[in-house]
């Protein structure tokens, strides 16, 4: 797997988790991901805006009006109750099967 | 919100939310320049998978479908105006027509649990009397011991006269039995309806009017309950008026309870078992199946033949049994109805055909572009769905034609509905054909489209390569061409044969010689007021001879009029036949067995002479055969056959009560009283002066158009009686034209479909010859300029087009063969393999054919060989 790319799936998860802590505009997002990841994820526009508009239809992200670092109106995403919720479940989801992946490397 | 909730909003707040996602999208790329950082990518792109996450892409491809559909379409007027055209006529006559199958055969009946009500029929089946009605005390009976019935109720119909200030003016009259409306089911629009009170001897005489008597007449005024009318010479109060569904089993102005009818409430009439005069309706019990209610009538037959072996003589056969309500009113017309829809499906199928050759002639010309496309990247689906958009598109605007077709021609449509149920008032563009169009619109074009849709294999490589040769391709869809032309040819001939036999049928029935000439001769069908001109049952002949005399005189006297004379009722209108038992003299009939039976007529001296109807043997009657002289009869030729077969009948003697015995004076030629297709009945003709009856018909032979002289006729009879209404004023050709009517509009139909089918199909023949032709250019001019014959290459091509006629001309036998068997009871005296019309509709179409691929093979003619050589 080369360095930038991403296990597939965890896409909307890691989106999910940025946008814990505060709202985020779409840029701020794949650089949050760049930034917390040390420079190993890429994020590409390619998946983050579709991904963006699906979970924007599923409920768990809400579209909100403000004002970019440089000084442009734009959207900032906000996570809901409900994408919370989705991502405990994905988060636990995922480290059920990393634990499985660790034991079989350990065992086999 | 939900999911699809939320796929709604953004549905309808689309362009909004474009152009948020667009500006986020334009901020990021600016954030990402202000890092120095790599280019975004293809906005345009992302964007659109952005969208798909929306769900709505689908919508974006139909929309661009559409588009771009309706730019193809528009771009070639031609092609889009025929196969609209075609479509549009094919999906109207079917439009048409199913919207009178729906109203007539499948919509339910207006009434509370239509399919439980049913009606009940006696029959004398070895008598050759299939429906023979009920009397008084065979209606007792049967409500006295049914168990699958849960009511019974009975109906026949009599003309009132209503006078009320205006011209006296005769009703038709439904006399029912006190629960006939809940039977049905239905609730009074204004007032109430009978009740078992109103039905008893000496209630006051009480009126129903039916809704379109109401409002034509009274225009809807509601203080109409209450309102006193003179029928005849009772007066009755209005009690209420019926809601505005059909009415069955008639159409009538006004109704009224049995003891209101003067012969229903005779005593007479009462104790009478054989006078079957009414009709009786039930409805079965829940749980009660047809069947049931069969075995339960035949039950109750059987009790009665073996309590009463007089009325119901074994030999005659006395059955009973029922049917639905719904299958009654409708069997004289399903057949027709059936065949023509069936017809209209044909023809929809060989718009298709057609229009589906167009497209794939069409289609080689799209190759290219086509081709073009999937290099673009557009996908095998994608291109199929693009074109059966297309198509559809075509098709839908053909159905939009077709159904303003159709509701312009649902007029012509329901009259002639009108004459067989009166179902036809509910034929309407309802719903259910709405939808019937919208989904053989849909179908229609998704078949048509399918052709060219799928016989394309695309071959990039050679369909890029401009001017190459796709040899195989092309072969194979040629092939589908021909099979498509060899379909249309089978579809035509298959109308053509239809039409062919209802025409001929059609033409039969109108020769037929009905024994009479009613050249120039008016009738006026007069029922004289019972209750004035008859006692009881009993008819107060000095006045109805008067009455008479006093019409016949003065119409005498008229200048125009070359002939005067009485009969009981003129030829060929809807009536039934006055059938009598009657008795010869020494020839005595044994207890059990039944007498011979004859329609009676009532003639005047003149009668025979005036509608041309010839003397066979002795003498017609003569002013001589007065009231008071020797009672006499003239028998018909049939007649005369039956019972005298080799013997003189004149001079014998015949009585129907087997104490007044008539003498046989002459013998006439036989009329075929009750229908063009209908054997002349065994006829009975008594002299109206020794038997007055209060119903009777003037006719009149006039210098000129009998119709000219309604008024003086008129004029005639308000003279003798100026409260006594006419019932109908016909000329005998119009009464002879109308039963004609039916089977002529049938001819007239199918006759449209086959030749709209034929021209169909020989446009289609014309296109195959003239591809094939522009194909073989090169071909041909080779041939040309190594010596051979134009006629001879001519030859060639129109051989190579009749291929295709002759295998569709051999399929097309083949179906007429199967097809038109399900025609059979609508053609009079005409088979329906009748070789005559296979070879007259074989020879028409050859010949059609010929002419269509001629047309565009003489194309060969003028190929200039160096040219065609060059050409490619």
């Amino acid at each position: 797997m080369a360095k930038n790319e991403m296990l597939p799936g965890t896409l909307g998860m890691l989106v999910l988790r940025v946008l814990q802590p505060a709202p985020l505009h779409g840029y701020a997002i794949a650089q949050r991901i760049h930034q917390l990841s040390n420079d190993l994820l890429q994020v590409e526009e390619g998946s983050l805006y579709p991904a963006l508009q699906r979970m924007l239809l599923k409920g768990w992200v809400k579209a909100g009006w403000g004002i970019s670092e440089t000084n442009r109106k734009v959207r900032f995403y906000r996570l809901t109750p409900a994408g919370r919720k989705q991502l405990q479940t994905e988060v636990a989801d995922f480290d059920r099967v990393m634990q499985g992946i660790a034991a079989v490397l350990a065992k086999a | 919100m939900g999911d699809f909730f939320r796929r709604i909003y953004y549905l309808l707040n689309r362009s909004r939310l474009e152009h948020e996602l667009q500006n986020d999208m334009d901020v990021h790329r600016e954030m990402l320049g202000a890092d120095g950082r790599r280019d975004f990518g293809n906005p345009l792109l992302l964007q659109e998978q952005s969208h798909e996450a929306w769900g709505l892409a689908w919508l974006d491809r139909l929309r661009q479908d559409l588009r771009y559909g309706l730019r193809v379409l528009r771009k070639n007027p031609g092609y889009t105006l025929v196969a609209m055209l075609a479509l549009g006529l094919g999906i109207g006559v079917n439009t048409a027509l199913f919207s009178v199958v729906y109203g007539v055969l499948l919509k339910p009946l207006p009434y509370a649990n239509g399919g439980q009500l049913v009606v009940l029929r006696q029959a004398f089946t070895k008598a050759d009397r299939n429906n023979v009605g009920f009397s008084v005390k065979e209606i007792n009976d049967y409500r006295a011991q049914s168990r699958s019935l849960s009511q019974m109720e009975e109906y026949h119909q009599m003309g009132f006269i209503l006078l009320d200030g205006k011209e006296p003016q005769e009703v038709r009259t439904g006399v029912v039995s006190a629960h006939f409306f809940e039977l049905l089911g239905i609730k009074p629009y204004l007032g109430r309806f009978f009740t078992p009170n109103d039905d008893q001897p000496g209630a006051d005489a009480v009126l129903i009017l039916s809704y379109p008597f109401w409002k034509k007449h009274y225009g809807n005024d509601p203080d109409i309950i209450g309102r006193h009318f003179r029928m005849n010479d009772k007066i009755h109060t209005v009690v209420g008026v019926l809601p505005p569904v059909p009415q069955y089993p008639r159409e009538n102005d006004v109704y009224m309870p049995t003891v209101a009818c003067p012969f229903r409430s005779s005593q007479m009439m009462i104790e009478d078992r054989d006078d079957h005069m009414m009709r009786l309706f039930g409805r079965l019990l829940p749980g009660q199946s047809m069947e049931s209610g069969r075995k339960d009538m035949e039950l109750i037959a059987a009790r009665l033949q073996q309590s009463y072996p007089g009325n119901y003589p074994a030999e005659r056969g006395f059955t009973a049994s029922m049917d639905g309500l719904q299958t009654q009113l409708t069997k004289d017309i399903r057949p027709m109805l059936l065949v023509l829809l069936g017809t209209a499906g044909l023809v929809l199928l060989i718009a298709c055909a057609n229009v589906a050759n167009l497209a794939l002639a069409r289609m080689m010309r799209r190759e290219q572009e086509l081709a073009v496309r999937a290099a673009m990247g557009a996908s095998r689906t994608r291109l199929v769905r693009q074109l059966l958009t297309e198509s559809t598109l075509l098709s839908l605007v053909g159905g939009a034609l077709g159904l303003w077709l159709a509701s312009g021609c649902l007029e012509l449509l329901v009259t002639f509905a009108g004459r067989f149920t009166t179902r036809a008032a509910e034929v309407s563009i309802s719903l259910p054909v709405l939808l019937f169009t919208l989904v053989i619109s849909v179908a229609t074009g998704l078949i048509f489209g399918a052709f060219p849709a799928f016989s394309q294999r695309l071959n990039l490589v050679n369909s890029l390569k401009e001017g190459s040769n796709a040899s195989t391709e092309r072969t194979s869809s040629h092939r589908l061409r021909n099979v498509l032309a060899v379909g249309q040819v089978a579809i035509s001939f298959m109308l053509l044969i239809g039409a062919g036999l209802m025409i001929r049928s059609f033409i039969k029935l109108q020769s037929v010689d009905a024994g009479y000439n009613g050249e120039n001769v008016l009738s006026a069908t007069i029922s004289l007021n019972f209750s004035k001109y008859a006692h009881g049952m009993d008819a107060d002949q000095p006045a109805i001879r008067n009455f008479f005399d006093r019409v016949t005189t003065r119409l005498k006297g008229t200048p125009g009029v070359e002939a005067v004379a009485m009969v009981s009722g003129p030829p060929l209108a809807p009536a039934r036949p006055n059938e009598q038992p009657f008795f010869i003299e020494g020839r005595p009939t044994g207890k059990n067995e039944s007498r011979p039976v004859a329609d009676t007529e009532l003639a005047t001296p003149d009668s025979f002479h005036l509608m041309g109807i010839p003397l066979i043997s002795g003498r017609f009657f003569t002013t001589g055969d007065a009231a008071d002289k020797p009672i006499v009869i003239i028998i018909s030729q049939s007649f005369a056959h039956h019972y005298f077969p080799n013997e003189d009948p004149l001079g014998k003697r015949v009585s129907g009560d087997g104490k007044d015995w008539a003498t046989i004076v002459g013998v006439v030629g036989d009329v075929r009283q009750f229908g063009l297709d209908k054997e002349p009945v065994d006829t009975a003709y008594i002299p109206f002066a020794q038997s007055p009856s209060t119903a009777g018909t003037v006719i009149i032979r006039t210098a000129g158009d009998p119709m000219s002289y309604a008024k003086q006729v008129r004029e005639a009879v308000y003279a003798a009686d100026p409260e006594q209404p006419i019932s109908e004023i016909k000329t005998l050709d119009q009464l002879r034209g109308e039963t004609l009517a039916a089977t002529r509009l049938t001819s007239i139909l199918l006759g449209l479909f086959a030749m709209l089918a034929l021209a169909i199909a020989a446009t289609g023949l014309s296109g195959v010859t003239s591809l094939l032709v522009s194909q073989r250019t090169r071909e041909i001019g080779i041939r040309l300029a190594l010596g051979a014959q134009r006629s001879q290459v001519l030859r060639m091509v129109v051989m190579q087009g009749m291929r295709v006629i002759v295998i569709g001309l051999a399929i097309g036998i083949v179906g007429a063969l199967i097809a038109t068997r399900t025609m059979q009871s609508l053609l009079f005296k005409t088979a329906v393999t009748d070789p005559a019309t296979f070879a007259g509709v074989a020879l028409v179409l050859l010949a059609v054919a010929l002419v269509a691929s001629y047309i565009p093979a003489r194309r060969v003619t003028r190929v200039d060989p160096m040219i065609a050589l060059r050409s490619e």
